[in-house]
């Protein structure tokens, strides 16, 4: 671990993810005030000893909110992560270990997946069923399936031909064993890279998809949804838009700077 | 000795590593007189290929230093010289064949033009001038359809002949000295028959020196007049190619020699046990300050582990960096 | 030596597609091994030895079906092989073990070395974790390593403790059959001996046969009772070692013998400089695959394909020169 913290990317990305996420572990037990709480007594309040960050319109705490909104943001990024990663190390574990036509169905499906816009998708699929908060996980899920495929699939590639799986093979290993004692193991390292870095695009995606009135809906606390209520009071009280968007800016730079962190350390035995 | 084409004195050689400074090449001193060809032997890591990248000044600079020594070629210390006259005296004077021309020739040219580029930069001949010399070169080389070949990209070529193209470009501004780093480590055993004798041939009609690094010890008995062994970034023992095989003084030389299966014996003795040098080959991390042979000598005794041994004389053209020989006996 | 062989390879083919378009048929074929028998019997080493590209290393990879042949027999202690499903064929690979030339690659980087080499027994038999670890402590004494290695990863060992990984690995399951491809090229000198050494006397303790792969001459004479020369697909020449050094029939060996350089700076050698570059195994030449750089080729060499033939005891050679005897 040592050699680890020596590199700044890896150091930097580690303090402030860790401070996004503790304060999404805080606000389970503990927020300075409700996150929901109205104060009409309260409203539009610049940041003061008593609202460290400031109230909102309806005179909610920000700090309170954006505490709340972490843990919002922590979801989502987890879930369309785990979406987009089971699903894409599978279909590329397939596509790489068949080849041929599953290779090339599966490339051009994601191919296919690649080049629609995701926004629109998320209009399509809230349309739908609706505007919430698991409709957007989903939607941004399916649209890290390919990314995670692609990844995977090259891996992969590269994996099973290396000598070491011949000589497992050799040894009487059957295909199972080989894939999940060798393949996956050594695949392991690019996918943490990427899915930090994914984690990152959905904390902002969720934002925008908010901001959007597609995602988080009123009155949870969400980052991209603060942004939303804030424009419209930004020029009386621009502490509104500041610190929700500060957060979403500080999470993306810190789950950013940790993949690249990880990437640097990897030991280049071990890959 | 003064009459040496390149004198290489207490050559010392370092390379920053994540793991601190280790020092790659240490006190190596070695002359190569005019016209004669010169065996460095040495396993992996043992320095001789560094040592001919510093004569170059091809060492890297961001990681690799010279720390001390000097490299006398005609007289003159090349380490004093700037990147540009350097530069001038690579492919010209000097030059180069490595181990791997797949790595060492530009993918994407073709090899007449590739050929010809030392001579438009060195001689400053024309164009027309430098791709005609090119090919004689190739047919000298004994490429096959040599006005064909120039216009073709290094991956159409087969090993042996990028390795012939890599010998035309060392040779087209007729070096006085040829550095050859395991030319022939990548080929087979009839290409690199073809080649050896390829550069014997060259090394007669040009009448030039030649430097032939190897791990191959049939390569140096077959080419070179003397022999340089090197071993942890040390020289070990030099003498000339006959005693080295007939009176190795080095315990490593000597566990070299014998541990080499051969084709020889035909006769049907069973076969014995090849006669082995245990252990494994030092790491330039751990300082060692006595002899860094001393954990795998069969001959080791009290002064080896705890003073560096220095090169001693053994007989006239022989020294081995042996406590052996350290009386000046030249006996054991 | 005349019992059972444990290996039985009957004129086994393999030819590898040239790849046309995606939906197309291949274009041509690459013969990489071209009709091949020998046999290998019990406690024997046997060696094949060739230039790059003369279908050797296919020719290890089809024998434990590691690469499907074409066509052909492979019997495995009386047993025929190319007929096995995917699962027979992994139950009998307890009895053949391969080591390989590049003790890096071939092991698992994110493996430690107890997994790795205890690898073949976990392939065929639930074991416990203990039984396992003392399995591996066995392996590695057997091999020369200290027991502090079971739990390193290979990046922490020098090329030839890698290769002594990768022999231990092989022995996991005393198996009756060991290929080895290229075992010592990968390693330095003065290592390759303690390698070669090795193998010889496990090979005594753990009685098992071999089948080394090599292009080093010298190491394959060392090693092996009995050497087959491939050239372009086929064997050319076949001989029991101690005969080899002597004397070759055909032209080919005479020259690659020729051509190993002696250390030795009083014999100057005189190689057989062979002219010109191996066929592509896409279009071998017709006739004797060799009579592109035959300097003794006459006209039937060009127009039909020698057979082994054995000229004395042990020694075949497949060559037209004095009637089927070569040189």
């Amino acid at each position: 671990m040592n050699k680890h913290l020596k590199n700044i990317n890896f150091r930097c990305g580690l303090v402030l993810t860790a401070v996004v996420v503790l304060a999404a572990a805080v606000s389970f037990f503990w927020t300075p005030y409700d996150a929901n709480r109205m104060d009409p007594g309260h409203r539009l309040e610049a940041p003061s000893f008593y609202h460290l960050l400031g109230t909102d319109q309806y005179g909610r705490d920000i700090l309170s909110r954006v505490m709340v909104g972490a843990v919002n943001s922590i979801f989502v990024g987890l879930a369309t992560v785990v979406i987009g990663m089971v699903a894409g190390v599978v279909l590329g574990l397939i596509a790489a270990y068949i080849g041929k036509w599953a290779d090339e169905s599966i490339m051009r499906l994601s191919d296919l997946l690649f080049g629609f816009p995701a926004v629109l998708t998320a209009i399509l699929i809230s349309a739908i069923w609706g505007p919430s908060i698991s409709n957007v996980m989903v939607a941004i899920g399916i649209f890290y399936i390919p990314v995670f495929t692609r990844l995977t699939r090259a891996v992969a590639l590269g994996i099973w031909g290396r000598e070491f799986i011949e000589a497992a093979r050799a040894s009487g290993a059957s295909e199972w064993a080989i894939t999940f004692r060798h393949v996956l193991p050594n695949l392991l390292s690019p996918l943490i890279i990427q899915a930090t870095i994914q984690f990152a695009v959905a904390v902002l995606a969720e934002a925008g998809l908010s901001y959007l009135g597609l995602g988080t809906q009123p009155p949870h606390a969400s980052w991209g949804r603060m942004l939303y209520e804030a424009q419209t009071f930004m020029e009386i009280s621009p502490w509104m838009c500041i610190f929700p968007g500060l957060a979403i800016a500080w999470t993306v730079l810190g789950f950013n700077l940790l993949g690249d962190g990880i990437r640097d350390n990897l030991d280049p035995y071990m890959l | 000795m003064s009459s040496a084409l390149l004198e290489i004195q207490d050559l010392t050689v370092s390379f920053q590593t994540s793991q601190g400074v280790r020092r790659a090449v240490e006190q190596v001193s070695l002359y190569i007189e005019e016209g004669e060809t010169l065996g460095l032997v040495g396993e992996s890591g043992c320095g001789k290929s560094v040592t001919a990248l510093s004569v170059l000044g091809l060492v890297d600079r961001s990681t690799g230093l010279i720390e001390s020594g000097r490299i006398l070629f005609k007289g003159k210390n090349l380490l004093d010289l700037n990147t540009e006259a350097l530069r001038r005296l690579r492919g010209n004077a000097i030059s180069m064949v490595f181990q791997e021309p797949m790595t060492s020739l530009n993918p994407v040219l073709p090899v007449g033009r590739q050929i010809a580029e030392p001579l438009m930069t060195h001689q400053g001949l024309s164009k027309i001038e430098a791709y005609a010399s090119a090919m004689t070169w190739l047919e000298r080389v004994k490429i096959p359809m040599a006005r064909k070949r120039m216009q073709e990209y290094p991956h159409q070529l087969s090993g042996g002949m990028r390795q012939r193209v890599m010998i035309a470009m060392a040779m087209v501004c007729s070096p006085s000295l040829l550095m050859a780093d395991e030319p022939t480590t990548a080929l087979d055993v009839s290409t690199q028959a073809q080649i050896l004798h390829l550069i014997e041939k060259l090394k007669a009609d040009l009448k030039m020196s030649v430097l032939f690094i190897t791990h191959d010890l049939g390569i140096v008995a077959q080419t070179a007049k003397r022999v340089v062994v090197m071993y942890a970034g040390q020289v070990v023992e030099a003498a000339s190619v006959t005693d080295i095989f007939d009176r190795p003084a080095h315990p490593y030389t000597r566990g070299l020699l014998r541990s080499i299966p051969r084709m020889q014996p035909p006769t049907d003795v069973p076969k014995k046990r090849l006669q082995e040098i245990k252990g494994t080959l030092p790491s330039l991390d751990i300082i060692i300050p006595g002899c860094r042979f001393a954990d795998r000598c069969p001959e080791v005794f009290e002064p080896c582990r705890q003073k560096k041994p220095d090169l001693s004389p053994v007989q006239a053209g022989q020294q081995a960096r042996c406590w052996l020989y350290a009386d000046g006996s030249g006996k054991p | 030596m005349s019992q059972q062989p444990i290996l039985d390879v009957q004129d086994i083919v393999k030819y590898f597609p040239v790849a046309g378009g995606l939906w197309s048929k291949p274009k041509a074929w690459i013969k990489a091994v071209d009709g091949i028998s020998f046999q290998v019997y019990k406690g024997e080493s046997f060696g094949l030895v060739g230039e790059s590209g003369c279908g050797k290393t296919t020719l290890g990879r089809t024998i434990l079906r590691l690469i499907e042949p074409t066509s052909g027999s492979i019997k495995l202690n009386g047993r025929e092989i190319t007929r096995l499903n995917q699962r027979e064929m992994r139950a009998l690979r307890r009895d053949v073990q391969m080591i390989f030339q590049d003790p890096q690659a071939s092991l698992d980087p994110r493996m430690k070395v107890a997994s790795i080499v205890t690898e073949p027994l976990r392939a065929f038999q639930k074991t416990g974790r203990q039984q396992l670890r003392d399995r591996a402590l066995n392996l590695l004494e057997k091999v020369g390593l200290k027991a502090d290695a079971l739990d390193k990863y290979p990046h922490a060992f020098s090329g030839g403790e890698r290769q002594r990984i990768g022999i231990a690995r092989a022995l996991c399951l005393n198996p009756s059959l060991i290929v080895a491809d290229e075992p010592v090229s990968a390693l330095d000198m003065s290592i390759q001996a303690q390698v070669l050494n090795l193998l010889g006397d496990l090979k005594t303790s753990f009685d098992f046969s071999s089948l080394i792969i090599s292009h080093d001459l010298s190491v394959i004479n060392h090693m092996c009772d009995r050497i087959a020369v491939m050239y372009l697909g086929v064997i050319v020449e076949m001989a029991p070692s101690n005969m080899f050094g002597r004397i070759q029939r055909h032209p080919y060996t005479a020259a690659l013998v020729s051509a190993v350089p002696t250390p030795d700076p009083h014999k100057k050698q005189s190689p057989i400089t062979l002219e010109g570059e191996i066929p592509s195994p896409v279009n071998p030449p017709p006739g004797c695959l060799f009579h592109t750089r035959c300097t003794y080729c006459f006209e039937h060499c060009r127009v039909e394909r020698p057979t082994l033939v054995e000229i004395q005891a042990g020694h075949t050679v497949a060559c037209w020169l004095n009637n089927g005897r070569g040189l």
